[in-house]
């Protein structure tokens, strides 16, 4: 058996971090690499809605507090403390996985009204 | 028509990007169909992050205002299992279910976005980190601990004369490596199935020994004509340290008898304990009785200032053994 601790880090407290929430799934260009690529912008109308245009859609949402708080933990391999005795072949296999709450998510917009087409 | 970018804003944010042009957004916005004088005048514009699809190293997960407070305060969760087990997540007094939660809408974890608009900045930039369409989530449950009593029972305890050298022994350590509960709950099953600890091992006594331990100091306490409110606990280790080693006389003592408030020095009788201890060991021995024959064997047994509150105990002990029936 393992046991696998989750506890903060020294990013928990900064950051506090928000969920998109889209209706239906999130379309790319096949074949192509998204990573880093623009992905839409985000209005507000001075009631509070929040507007996305993606490609080409627009979209408006909601602003709603999580009926739960969430929290976004990343893996982190540490290594193990050095017991005296230990031997140098050992300390291979000497890391433990553990997750660090990188941020707390209490808020998210909800798209999910059908979106409008934009002509171009 | 094609949308176009401008060359004049080659501005960049603190993630390193261009801000996208005036003119761009309000190409947008006009295409959109959006009024001007409704919108904020700030914009985000949200980008994915440079190793968004390499990141198999994130995860959600749902937690109650509890569990956050306590993750906030500085303690961890742990999660315990093998690979042929359910997932259990732990704090330091609790066991929770550790479940994945599919729904069908994507989720985006963006940072650095402001959730109103009311921006100093006209135009700033946000990074979607982590994509998913599941969350883990906790439940309250029930801790697996018969395993405990299981792996301690291999190996009782009969005093250091029968101890063998390379049999198991665990310590709490061990348990927090093999069994799936929180360290707490892992204490009270201990307590609750009378174990001891010699030599910084959990073991359970074996039962003909413990046995023996209470006659002798059930003898003891007739026979020093000691109240069963009063009694000495130091003269029992007295009397009986030659016997048995004084670490195991004094966690028998724990578990059958109580301090006294008033006076330390002194402890008395917990008599149920007793009583249950004493029709156990006679219902050990057969398979079946017939009541009247345990009850008539059980008042021989007990030591005779328990007299007065035996009727209260019998009562209790009528539901002892339908429970282990």
């Amino acid at each position: 058996m393992v046991q696998i601790f989750i506890k903060t880090s020294e990013d928990t407290g900064i950051n506090e971090w928000a969920i998109i929430e889209l209706q239906g799934d999130l379309e790319c260009e096949n074949g192509k690499d998204i990573n880093g690529k623009f992905m839409a912008d985000l209005f507000f109308n001075k009631d509070g809605t929040p507007i996305l245009i993606l490609g080409h859609h627009v979209m408006y949402g909601k602003v709603c507090n999580l009926e739960k708080p969430m929290v976004l933990i990343k893996k982190h391999k540490k290594l193990n403390e050095i017991d005296d005795g230990m031997e140098l072949d050992d300390m291979k296999e000497n890391f433990k996985t553990e997750y660090l709450v990188k941020s707390v998510i209490r808020k998210k917009i909800l798209f999910n009204k059908r979106p409008k087409p934009i002509v171009f | 028509m094609e949308v176009t970018e401008t060359e004049e804003s080659a501005l960049k944010d603190k993630t390193n990007r261009q801000l996208r042009s005036k003119e761009l957004l309000d190409e947008l916005i006009d295409k959109a169909k959006l009024n001007k004088d409704d919108l904020e005048p700030s914009v985000q514009h949200i980008y994915l992050s440079n190793s968004l699809t390499a990141n198999e190293e994130y995860k959600l997960l749902e937690l109650d205002d509890d569990g956050l407070n306590y993750l906030l305060e500085g303690n961890s969760l742990i999660i315990r299992g093998s690979e042929t087990e359910n997932a259990v997540c732990c704090t330091k007094n609790a066991t929770f279910s550790f479940k994945v939660a599919e729904i069908s809408n994507p989720l985006l974890i963006t940072s650095n976005l402001s959730l109103s608009g009311k921006c100093d900045l006209e135009a700033s930039n946000s990074e979607v980190l982590f994509l998913t369409n599941s969350y883990f989530l906790m439940a309250k449950e029930k801790p697996k601990l018969q395993k405990i009593k299981n792996l301690l029972e291999l190996n009782l305890y009969s005093g250091r004369a029968y101890e063998q050298n390379n049999a198991q022994k665990y310590t709490i350590e061990h348990f927090l490596d093999c069994i799936q509960a929180s360290e707490e709950e892992i204490y009270q099953y201990l307590n609750y199935i009378q174990a001891f600890q010699i030599d910084g091992f959990w073991r359970l006594l074996d039962f003909r020994y413990l046995n023996q331990i209470m006659d002798n100091i059930l003898k003891l306490i007739e026979e020093k004509c000691w109240l069963f409110d009063k009694i000495p606990a130091k003269d029992i280790y007295q009397e009986l340290d030659s016997i048995y080693e004084i670490s195991v006389l004094n966690q028998v003592v724990l578990y059958y008898f109580t301090r006294n408030d008033d006076d330390a020095n002194f402890y008395s009788m917990r008599k149920e304990k007793i009583v249950y201890f004493y029709a156990d060991s006679i219902l050990r021995a057969t398979i079946k009785m017939r009541f009247t024959e345990f009850q008539m064997i059980l008042e021989k047994s007990l030591p005779s200032n328990l007299g007065i509150e035996f009727n209260l105990c019998l009562i209790q002990v009528i539901f002892f053994i339908q429970k282990i029936k």
